[in-house]
């Protein structure tokens, strides 16, 4: 077997393992289609369309309380990897700015760079608690599972609107600007001037790119709190 | 699932009319519709779900894996029939979206 077919055979069997109990059937389907594909190229095509209709039927409506393990397990997997990864660059984030107000003189600029540092610990510290809060019950039926996922998906909903959101923003956003314009102050020269023009482009740039994925933040939003509604509504229901 | 009508769909019941009684296998359909699976299987089951679509396991062969089989029911030939007409579908000389089929 080559290369590109075990890749192929494995996407097939994550999506068959990862599918809602409603759709194995169909994701088992695909993987079987497989084994008469003689191309290899067009084995993987076939395996990457599966996974793309395994990613629509994601999205589709719960119909059972026994499809909720499964939803909440797929769904806390994705969301732990966007989690690691936002935590990482704030964590990094958050280094740099100590080294730049660690060397620099006190100052109005200094204190409010320091206070945004320590704004950004707290929120890693915030994320870190939520984090350890998303995991499934490993004892307990289906209304703890429920729960939990329940629970997540608020989370997530809360991270990506309202407050929270534009907290982040600001202090993604701010903090870069302070730290090139202390810099500025304090060494005017045609680098440092440089250095405080490409922040104020980054952040331009992060501004327009928030603006035009807002439609799209929008939707990830209402699709979490159809799913919130769709776990209460099964939960009334009694499964 | 909702049941959208797009050319889609059109493509996939004007394929199932070619031979109404026929089962037909995903890929097979997939070649000469020229649509991919993550398009095709979608559709699939939106039919299923509506009841217009059977499905069932083949039969195992020796050495060889079942396939999933479809064909359409009274219901999806008489809705393939009128959606067809209603869309002005051709029976489409398509290009195989993949290439190299063993079936």
């Amino acid at each position: 077997m080559t290369r590109l077919r075990k890749l192929a055979v494995r996407i097939s069997d994550t999506v068959v393992r990862r599918s809602l109990p409603s759709y194995q059937s169909w994701a088992e389907a695909t993987r079987r289609e497989l084994e008469f594909i003689e191309s290899d190229w067009a084995a993987l095509r076939w395996a990457l369309g599966s996974w793309k209709m395994a990613a629509r039927c994601q999205n589709a409506p719960l119909t059972s309380m026994s499809e909720v393990p499964r939803a909440a397990r797929n769904f806390l997997r994705e969301t732990r990897v966007s989690a690691v990864l936002t935590l990482f660059s704030l964590l990094v984030m958050s280094y740099w700015f100590s080294g730049v107000f660690r060397h620099t003189v006190a100052g109005r600029q200094t204190r409010l760079g320091w206070g945004l540092v320590l704004g950004i610990l707290v929120y890693i510290a915030c994320e870190a608690i939520a984090f350890r809060g998303w995991r499934l019950p490993r004892e307990g039926g289906l209304p703890e599972v429920a729960n939990a996922y329940r629970s997540a998906l608020l989370h997530q909903r809360d991270l990506l609107s309202g407050v929270w959101l534009w907290s982040r923003i600001t202090l993604i956003v701010a903090g870069p600007m302070l730290s090139a314009y202390r810099v500025w102050l304090l060494k005017p020269s045609a680098v440092h001037e440089l250095i405080l023009r490409s922040n104020l482009a980054a952040c331009g740039i992060m501004v327009l790119t928030l603006i035009v994925t807002r439609p799209a933040n929008r939707r990830i939003v209402a699709r979490y709190q159809r799913t919130i509604d769709e776990l209460n509504a099964l939960e009334g229901d009694g499964g | 699932m909702k049941l959208r009508r797009s050319p889609q769909t059109a493509l996939v019941l004007t394929e199932f009319l070619r031979g109404p009684e026929e089962w037909k296998y995903g890929y097979d359909i997939s070649r000469s519709t020229g649509l991919k699976s993550g398009t095709l299987y979608p559709i699939l089951m939106r039919l299923a779900d509506h009841s217009l679509l059977e499905t069932a396991w083949e039969t195992v062969e020796a050495g060889r894996p079942p396939r999933h089989m479809y064909k359409l029911t009274g219901d999806g030939l008489r809705y393939a029939r009128t959606q067809v007409t209603a869309e002005g579908v051709q029976l489409p000389n398509a290009q195989p979206a993949f290439s190299g089929g063993k079936a």
